[in-house]
């Protein structure tokens, strides 16, 4: 169980989430909505450990969410140009694995095998050896989730990562987010611009406006007429 | 945490992959270990056979050092130096400084020309490859040796060095502009050209704009690079801090040598500086125009 409680963030006079509170629970894949500069991004970075509250409290089951706790996966890819698939996927590793094995490109037989098991989750079987620039978008999106699951996060978050996606391609890599969650019991978290996408795999839909929720519902409780609300002039 | 701590899932399709994978990064590694090895004994071979000798060296060591201490690094001994040859050193810097600035000045507009027909992106095949193959040659010539070459045009003195200073701009400079032109967006430039506008029209209005910055950067990194060059070309004759140089190193006035040093060493540092300022300025130019 992943709480947030009373979280604000402030830029100069500013507030970019406003004593925001909820509770996400494990296994669950919630979507994130609201319009552009409604607090989503600043949320996330927030629960990333990106940048640090102003005040407020983050916990997952009980101990305060360290950075080593959340895996973010970017809007598009951010992948490293130049290396393969694997060695991709590796960086979710760093924090754990000694800096000389990434400096001379010896990383321990156990942790490739793993990674090779992330990117067949993420739907790249035959991947590894690849170059990333040579993969699609969706592919490289694929293989931020496959980082992303590496680093063996308790919450797994997303930043719009379909928005440069075509509709088909966005929704099996919003698929592949919501088996990834189911499968490893993590706490996932997804922000949206196309809601659309989501509904056959949101558990849960949150809707911020000004840093604040207008939406915190199980999607069963939701309809289309709930999401258009949240991005209705308001 | 959850089951997906370990490889603990049996998957004869992931083990297969995997074992794959290992196998190719064994072969990669081998090759990059045994080509930092050869690279290594290539190395060792090529000193040898110009007859490094680190023992020999090691055993001369107080030839440096007795220089270095007794005669180079003595503070008092050299501020007296300095303070004897002001003249002569400030009247020498500043030439070096004006062939540098008279050199850059006089190569760049042929640099443009030729670095912007040097870009394939620009050009016909036949004209980038024959300039860039102009250019090429034109680098392939040491500036000492066209400083050699212009003290027989224009005697011993500063236009020597000028001119030596303008050929090697316009051959590296052109080179430059012509790579960093290759780099730009074609799609303004496309845009362009597809009101009707001729060659010449389109590269001035969608390609220039696109790398005036750059080449404004790279213009002042080459007047660094240039007051680094006229400092020595006096070597041969042509002009600047070079002179009183050589004539200090001849006499084995090891003390004016390094009088002369620290001077070339605070006209660098000083152009170096500026040309940062001037470059900062620029950049938050941009930001304002933005």
């Amino acid at each position: 169980m992943l709480e947030i409680e009373s979280l604000t963030r402030r830029y100069g006079d500013e507030l970019a989430v406003d004593g925001l509170s909820t509770r996400l629970a494990r296994g669950e894949l919630t979507v994130l909505i609201g319009r552009s500069g409604a607090g989503k991004t600043t949320l996330l970075r927030c629960l990333d450990r990106l940048e640090s509250p102003d005040a407020g409290t983050i916990s997952v089951d009980d101990a305060s969410l360290a950075a080593t706790d959340a895996a973010l996966v970017f809007q598009s890819g951010a992948l490293v140009d130049g290396k393969s698939a694997l060695e991709n996927v590796l960086d979710g590793a760093l924090d754990r694995e000694p800096a000389w094995r990434e400096l001379v490109g010896w990383h321990s037989a156990s942790e490739k095998r793993v990674a090779v098991e992330r990117l067949h989750d993420v739907g790249l079987a035959g991947y590894a050896d690849r170059p990333v620039e040579a993969l699609s978008g969706g592919q490289q999106q694929r293989v931020g989730i496959a980082r992303a699951l590496h680093q063996r996060p308790d919450v797994l978050l997303a930043d719009e990562p379909v928005a440069s996606l075509d509709p088909e391609t966005g929704r099996s890599v919003l698929a592949v987010l919501s088996r990834a969650v189911r499968e490893h019991d993590l706490i996932g978290l997804v922000s949206l611009h196309q809601p659309g996408l989501a509904t056959s795999v949101a558990d849960h839909y949150l809707g911020m406006e000004h840093g604040g929720l207008v939406l915190d519902r199980p999607a069963a409780d939701v309809d289309s007429g709930d999401i258009e609300e949240v991005y209705a002039d308001g | 945490m959850g089951s997906h701590e370990q490889g603990d899932t049996e998957s004869p399709s992931v083990d297969r992959e995997f074992r794959r994978h290992q196998h190719r990064w064994r072969r990669r590694f081998a090759i990059r270990i045994a080509a930092v090895i050869a690279l290594a004994v290539g190395v060792g071979v090529t000193a040898r056979w110009l007859g490094f000798d680190l023992a020999y060296l090691y055993a001369h060591r107080e030839n440096l050092w007795s220089v270095l201490i007794e005669e180079m690094v003595a503070p008092r001994a050299l501020w007296a130096q300095l303070q004897g040859d002001a003249g002569l050193l400030v009247s020498a810097a500043a030439e070096t400084l004006a062939i540098a600035a008279v050199g850059t000045a006089v190569g760049l507009p042929a640099a443009l020309l030729l670095g912007t027909l040097a870009a394939s992106n620009v050009t016909p095949r036949p004209v980038h490859t024959s300039v860039r193959l102009l250019l090429g040659g034109v680098r392939a010539v040491p500036s000492m040796v066209y400083a050699l070459l212009f003290v027989i045009l224009a005697g011993l003195g500063p236009v020597a060095g000028a001119l030596a200073i303008a050929v090697g701009t316009v051959g590296d400079l052109g080179r430059l502009f012509a790579d960093e032109m290759e780099e730009i967006d074609e799609r303004p430039v496309e845009a362009v050209a597809s009101t009707g506008a001729g060659a010449t029209a389109t590269t001035a209005a969608a390609r220039l704009p696109q790398v005036t910055t750059a080449y404004i950067a790279w213009t002042l990194f080459y007047l660094e690079i240039n007051a680094r060059k006229s400092s020595v070309l006096g070597i041969v004759g042509a002009g600047g801090l070079g002179f009183p140089l050589i004539m200090a190193f001849r006499a084995r006035n090891y003390t004016r040598v390094m009088a002369v040093i620290v001077v070339v060493l605070v006209l660098i540092v000083g152009v170096e500086t500026a040309a940062n300022r001037l470059r900062g300025r620029l950049k938050s130019d941009r930001r304002v125009d933005r």
